[in-house]
């Protein structure tokens, strides 16, 4: 059997902040944090699915701001003017160059679902179409990081 | 520059477009491979087409396949541009006749090399905010 090893927290940081300064116009900085205070609420979550040598999902989680400073950077407009389906699309492709990239650290052949988004409320009881069966896997890296004092978290999920 | 750009995801549609604009091209968008091909049918033949692999009703390596069954769009370059890294992957997109890969994330310098390389005239418009990162 392919011996997996599963990416350190400092490698997702780092997939994360390049993916960031890369796709997103005036991107700003996305820094590491070790944890969120409780008045951060997060809003916008997406997953995506890899299959194959691994099997888990990415997860993502960030504030209804953070995602509408990620569509607006994709989409090279103001956040005033960001549509929540612009929203939803730019939160499922951020997710999706994320995971591709997490993916390609896994011994391959792994695949990579489309990604699902839902917006407002927890993992636990807002699940993005498709996470609803994942009950399986069990969390194994959770990054936080903000940008501008907005959290976005990125969360590793194993299939076992 | 004629320019295709074939995504589902509108918003990684709008950097590529953007990106391509800054480089002085005329760019027609498409969702998917089969509307991309409706897009061809009527022409003009873009100089290059940047298509995404994971795409629904019509994924860009069929997309690839149905344009090089055809001579007469031939002529035209095509750019794999995906998160699909390894190297089964690019090999299967290559042999199905793309002629370049690059992958997500990029940055506008990224892509102009890879135009470059493909022998397409590209020249550097410059508008607000563009610094050389998509």
């Amino acid at each position: 059997m392919t011996e997996v090893l599963i990416p350190s927290d400092a490698t997702i940081v780092e997939i994360a902040q390049e993916v960031w300064s890369s796709i997103l116009e005036d991107a700003g900085e996305l820094t590491s944090v070790f944890g969120f205070d409780e008045k951060h609420e997060t809003a916008v979550l997406a997953f995506i699915e890899i299959t194959g040598n691994w099997h888990g999902s990415v997860r993502i989680s960030c504030s209804v701001q953070a995602a509408k400073h990620i569509a607006a950077g994709m989409f090279g407009k103001s956040e005033i003017d960001v549509e929540d389906d612009e929203l939803s699309d730019a939160v499922g492709e951020f997710t999706n160059i994320i995971g591709g990239n997490i993916k390609a650290l896994f011994p391959s052949p792994c695949n990579l679902s489309l990604p699902g988004v839902a917006g407002i409320g927890s993992f636990a009881d807002n699940l993005p179409p498709g996470l609803e069966d994942k009950i399986s896997e069990v969390q194994v890296v959770e990054v936080h990081l903000e940008w501008e004092g907005e959290p976005l978290s990125i969360g590793l999920w194993e299939n076992k | 520059m004629i320019a295709l750009v074939v995504d589902d995801s509108r918003s990684m549609r709008s950097i590529l477009a953007r990106i391509l604009t800054q480089l002085g091209a005329q760019v027609s968008q498409a969702g998917d491979g089969k509307s991309a091909l409706a897009l061809l049918e009527v022409g003009p033949l873009p100089d290059i087409a940047l298509v995404d692999w994971h795409m629904p009703i019509m994924d860009g390596l069929q997309f690839v396949s149905a344009v090089r069954r055809r001579p007469e769009w031939r002529p035209m370059a095509i750019m794999m541009v995906s998160t699909e890294s390894d190297q089964h992957h690019i090999v299967q997109a290559l042999a199905a006749g793309a002629n370049e890969y690059i992958m997500k994330p990029f940055t506008k310098d990224a892509v102009q090399e890879k135009l470059e390389l493909l022998g397409i005239a590209v020249m550097n418009i410059q508008t607000k905010g563009n610094q050389g990162e998509s």
